[in-house]
């Protein structure tokens, strides 16, 4: 294109905007380069520049703004056809206009690949934090919790369970708390005081805060076909606190939060980092959750069978879950859920379950760490 | 093709009369009403990609609608979602403009509509977000404010300074950079100024007398909260 443009004859013409001094308003105006001089054909008729009175810089959000300004004046032009400074390289010459123009040009050659880096840098940055907090932050998380006592947890553990929505009068409580005291009554070197709770809520779940607190909602009693099911239930969710599972999760998302926070030294509002937060946590939690819910069932498994229930009582609960679901909410669930796949986890509770009971037929105890 | 800002101010919408096969570009769900002729076409405006940037990095629609005076003559209302004034802003001379997420009501005659990138530390501390929504072409885009919507115009090698919940739209030709929005760190932090953004003229910034952001803030001091960690 270079070549092309000094073959022309005839001036190239550019659009450009017209700034006057002491004025945001621009005007556009068809400018072009003849011998030493910039001609601005404005509404008011031809403006002659003399090149040696023109500064050059490349400016804008961008830096790909030509900006030509008349130093005695101080009107601004500006114009983003990079081939003017093709123009304004020939006819300055050697000047300091012809030299700045090679400069620009050769900057602006470069903006586009400037721009990429910056893109992949940014990708590459975001990749490499997610593999850093999958495979890195565990340490990190396990160190930290080493430092807090489990009466530690136990306080954060009150903030999380909402008094005044759960039941300790029901009939479905008793039942609960009957079943859920023996279970405990089966730990060794037990640190937690365990507190059991119904929540009134129509679903079928039940949830660990740290410390001790597990709460089954009102649905999942009403449900059961026996104390097995709600047994085996219990014993996954004293499964997570023995394993410090729920403290672990709030350090993980706390962590994340904070550890942003002090990358960012401060400066991050908390507007922008909630919507860095969900993505990054979502996937860094999902090997993290199913390792854990895996450990949670075989603990469970082995609790329930140690306190005399039916392990394969978990089965069946499952299998009716299973029954219950949409296919399309089960795919969904394989792809994204907190827990392994209803089959695997079938599978491995029908295998500890018989390893539990094999175990106790010869006297012994099945391991609960 | 005819528009112009109707009822400005506060309960501010845009008013655009097209001829026959005309059409403009709008901010989905942006319509208020229109007339018989006009259709309503869900868009990817500017190409899947150039949709795709906009919307998982502008933080606007994916989906803009397209209002075509397929029958004739028409008229179509349009208007943002919260409460504020419009401005219509000619896209000429090859001016591009920057506007800020979600301020983007709609675009007029031949303008494409894109997503940049600013750079990181703009992007993070500028309120305007990492990637803008980028405008050039030939025609006119409507921009929208949170409460009023204030032009300024900055002369060549003047700098100005706008709170960065304040700001709307800028001219391509402006530079800016990030600023503390007080004489030091200690008084940009107690006076509740934070970072600003600094302009360097010549061209023009568009700003909003409110703060969306503070506002949300202060609307969820009224909300009340709650939750619970289920894990089964």
């Amino acid at each position: 294109m270079t070549d092309e443009l000094m073959r022309s004859d005839a001036p190239r013409s550019y659009q450009a905007r017209f700034y006057r001094p002491n004025s945001g308003d621009f005007e556009v105006v068809s400018l072009r380069v003849e011998g030493h001089t910039l001609v601005t054909a404005t509404i008011n008729g031809d403006q002659n520049y003399e090149l040696s009175d023109l500064n050059l810089e490349l400016t804008g959000q961008e830096g790909d703004k030509i900006r030509l300004t008349h130093v005695p004046t101080g009107t601004s032009i500006l114009c983003t056809d990079k081939h003017l400074l093709v123009d304004l390289q020939q006819h300055g010459g050697h000047g300091e206009i012809g030299r700045v123009a090679k400069k620009a040009h050769r900057e602006l050659g470069s903006l586009p690949f400037r721009n990429a880096a910056i893109i992949w840098g940014i990708v590459g940055t975001i990749v490499a934090t997610i593999a850093g907090l999958i495979f890195g932050y565990d340490p990190l998380v396990n160190l930290a919790m080493k430092n807090i006592p489990p009466s530690a947890e136990e306080s954060i553990g009150k903030m999380y369970a909402d008094d005044e929505k759960l039941d300790q009068k029901s009939e479905e409580w008793k039942r609960v708390d009957r079943i859920g005291k023996k279970l405990v009554s089966k730990l060794k070197n037990n640190p937690y005081k365990f507190r059991f709770y119904i929540e009134d809520k129509d679903e079928i779940n039940a949830y660990a805060v740290p410390g001790g607190t597990i709460v089954v909602l009102s649905k999942l009693v009403k449900d059961a076909k026996s104390d097995d099911e709600i047994a085996c239930v219990m014993g996954h969710e004293i499964g997570h606190v023995i394993h410090r599972d729920t403290l672990r999760r709030l350090m993980h998302t706390g962590g994340l939060g904070l550890t942003l926070a002090i990358i960012s030294g401060g400066m991050i509002s908390n507007e922008q980092i909630k919507a860095f937060i969900p993505a990054l946590q979502k996937l860094e939690s999902l090997n993290f959750s199913r390792t854990q819910e895996a450990a949670a069932d075989k603990t469970g498994i082995r609790l329930t069978v140690l306190s005399g229930y039916d392990g394969a009582a978990m089965i069946e609960f499952f299998q009716r879950l299973e029954k219950d679901r949409p296919q399309i909410l089960k795919d969904a669930l394989a792809i994204m859920s907190d827990h392994p796949m209803s089959e695997d986890r079938i599978k491995m509770i029908r295998v500890e379950n018989a390893k539990a009971k094999a175990l106790m037929k010869q006297g012994k105890d099945p391991d609960l760490d | 093709m005819r528009y112009e800002v109707i009822h400005p101010g506060s309960n501010a919408l845009v008013q655009v009369h097209l001829d026959p096969y005309e059409h403009i570009q709008a901010q989905a769900g942006a319509m208020v009403s229109r007339s018989e002729a006009i259709q309503v076409i869900g868009t990817l405006t500017g190409g899947m990609w150039r949709s795709f940037k906009r919307s998982a990095l502008g933080g606007e629609s994916l989906f803009f609608q397209e209002l075509k005076a397929e029958n004739g003559a028409g008229e179509v209302m349009i208007a943002p979602a919260v409460p504020g004034d419009i401005k219509v802003l000619p896209v000429t001379g090859g001016q591009d403009y920057y506007v800020k997420n979600g301020s983007l009501l709609a675009s007029f005659e031949n303008v494409t509509i894109d997503t940049k990138m600013q750079k990181i530390s703009r992007g993070l501390f500028s309120g305007a977000g990492l990637f803008v929504i980028h405008a050039t072409g030939t025609g006119s885009i409507a921009v929208s404010a949170f409460g009023a919507l204030i032009e300024v115009p900055v002369p060549a090698g003047q700098k100005y300074v706008v709170d960065n919940g304040h700001l709307v739209a800028w001219y391509g030709d402006m530079e800016y950079r990030i600023v503390r929005g007080g004489k030091s760190w200690i008084s940009s932090v107690t006076s509740g100024e934070g970072l600003a953004c600094e302009f360097t003229g010549p061209g023009k910034i568009w700003m909003q007398s409110r703060n969306p952001e503070a506002f949300g803030a202060w609307i969820k001091t009224f909300v009340p909260t709650g939750g619970g960690v289920s894990i089964f």
